[in-house]
């Protein structure tokens, strides 16, 4: 590692970058239960904060050890329960960082899974992340194959793409919320209990977001960590270009602004982000966040529509399609064919192996721990049925909430 | 396939991985498809 020597205020500049990742954390839980039920809103918070122990302690156990450090930082090779490890040093940033970004990752799953995702299975499917999807893909891209050129700063591959994916293995496996779609496929509109909640944790994810990308790009990437400016930049920059790029679409399409589109819009460019944004120069971030805005939506929909995937939170879309759009976008951006091909080749390991590795494990996972909670679990709401106490005990808010389609 | 991108430089290696890319993306649209729920177990 060359940009951080010592303790220095790169070393505390750095350390402070990550320390403002937690928020991104913290903003995702939000948008997810948000975005969900309101009897499903205290089991959603919960198994968010459940799903952050477990991938931690993970982590901690053997998912490092597996991970270990990119090749481009000489502090030798870490074992199981962070053997090796040397406390203080610039290098164990990166197990920081790394312990912080499996959390976010470990997040994004719960957000397709919402309102029948059982707590004790996501707490074991946060094993399969933590312990294997995460670390085996950041050990392709930085230390096995080493992806030459390789470009993803800020972990839209590593971290995004992976939740995203393993988002949709567990949709999959999990099918549609009971009454979304009519016996002949309309799919019924479930609205956002508390979109309150959504668009402050997109505020939050914002600071944390800056935070991870400028440590990425000072940890992986090797800026200098005054050239973090820039990335903040970029990272707002593609963040307001594809929240607005959602906004228009969703009121030339609907007539009114969709906020949860708009709160989606948001993400995902603050997602697509990520890849690129120790390179991109504002203007290119700006172009990439207008596309991931506008796929988004596109994505939503079709997901929705055509696929039948009930997604309540937009997890596949945002974190999934765009961010391989934004590992694609900083090879468009910010290198030649020969830096394209490297992101393609991030974009094929992604789809070829982490895919694959999601579902199957989670499939054998269900075969053990079933996935799903009970229809009248579903029906009563996950709050009560799980953890026997609601959200909110003095609202009445357990009338149908569907809205049919005509 | 990683020593396939390994051996493989140039033209040869973008072809592959891009071919190789096109039979990962049929495969996605094949899975998605077999996933979409029959119309009787929808509701």
């Amino acid at each position: 590692m060359t940009s951080v020597e010592g303790f220095s205020p790169s070393f505390a500049l750095c350390l402070a970058f990550i320390l403002l990742v937690p928020f991104a954390i913290a903003g995702v839980a939000l948008i997810n239960t948000g975005l969900g039920r309101s009897r499903s809103a205290a089991q959603a918070m919960t198994s968010s904060l459940c799903v952050i122990c477990v991938a931690a302690l993970i982590f901690f156990v053997w998912g490092f050890a597996i991970q270990n450090y990119p090749v481009h930082v000489d502090a030798g090779s870490a074992g199981l329960f962070f053997r090796g490890v040397q406390f203080g040093s610039p290098s164990s940033l990166v197990v920081v960082l790394s312990i912080f970004s499996v959390a976010l990752a470990s997040l994004i799953p719960l957000g397709g899974a919402t309102d029948r995702w059982r707590l004790g299975a996501a707490c074991a499917s946060t094993i399969l992340l933590a312990g294997f999807t995460y670390p085996l893909f950041a050990r392709v891209a930085w230390r096995s194959l080493g992806f030459t050129q390789w470009m993803d700063a800020g972990g839209a591959a590593s971290i995004q793409v992976t939740g995203g994916l393993t988002a949709l293995s567990i949709t999959w496996l999990l099918g549609p919320r009971h009454g979304k779609y009519s016996p002949k496929g309309v799919p019924a509109a479930i609205p956002a209990h508390n979109g309150v909640f959504v668009i402050f944790g997109c505020m939050l994810a914002w600071i944390g977001w800056l935070g991870l990308n400028s440590a990425g790009a000072i940890l992986y990437a090797g800026i200098q960590p005054e050239k973090s400016v820039l990335v903040v930049i970029n990272t707002t920059f593609a963040a307001a270009a594809a929240g607005l790029t959602a906004a228009a679409i969703t009121r030339v399409r609907f007539r009114k602004p969709d906020a949860s589109l708009i709160a989606n819009g948001w993400m995902a460019g603050l997602v697509a982000s990520s890849s690129g944004c120790a390179a991109l120069k504002p203007a290119t971030a700006i172009l990439t966040g207008l596309v991931a805005g506008a796929l988004v939506v596109l994505s939503v929909e079709v997901l929705e529509f055509t696929l039948k995937v009930d997604d309540p939170c937009g997890s596949v879309s945002v974190h999934a399609v765009a961010g391989l759009w934004g590992v694609l976008a900083a090879g468009i951006f910010a290198g030649g064919p020969g830096q394209f091909m490297a992101q393609l080749v991030g974009v094929a390991t992604q789809l070829g192996f982490v895919l694959p590795l999601a579902y199957g494990s989670n499939w054998l996972l269900g075969r053990f721990v079933p996935h799903r909670v009970s229809i009248d679990g579903e029906r009563q709401g996950l709050d009560l049925h799980e953890l026997g106490a609601d959200a909110y005990p003095e609202f009445v808010v357990h009338a149908d909430e569907f809205m049919q389609r005509q | 396939m990683v020593a396939a991108i390994v051996l493989l430089q140039g033209t040869l290696g973008s072809a592959f991985v891009i071919a190789g890319l096109a039979v990962e993306i049929l495969g996605l649209v094949l899975v998605a498809r077999a996933h979409i729920p029959l119309a009787e177990d929808r509701g």
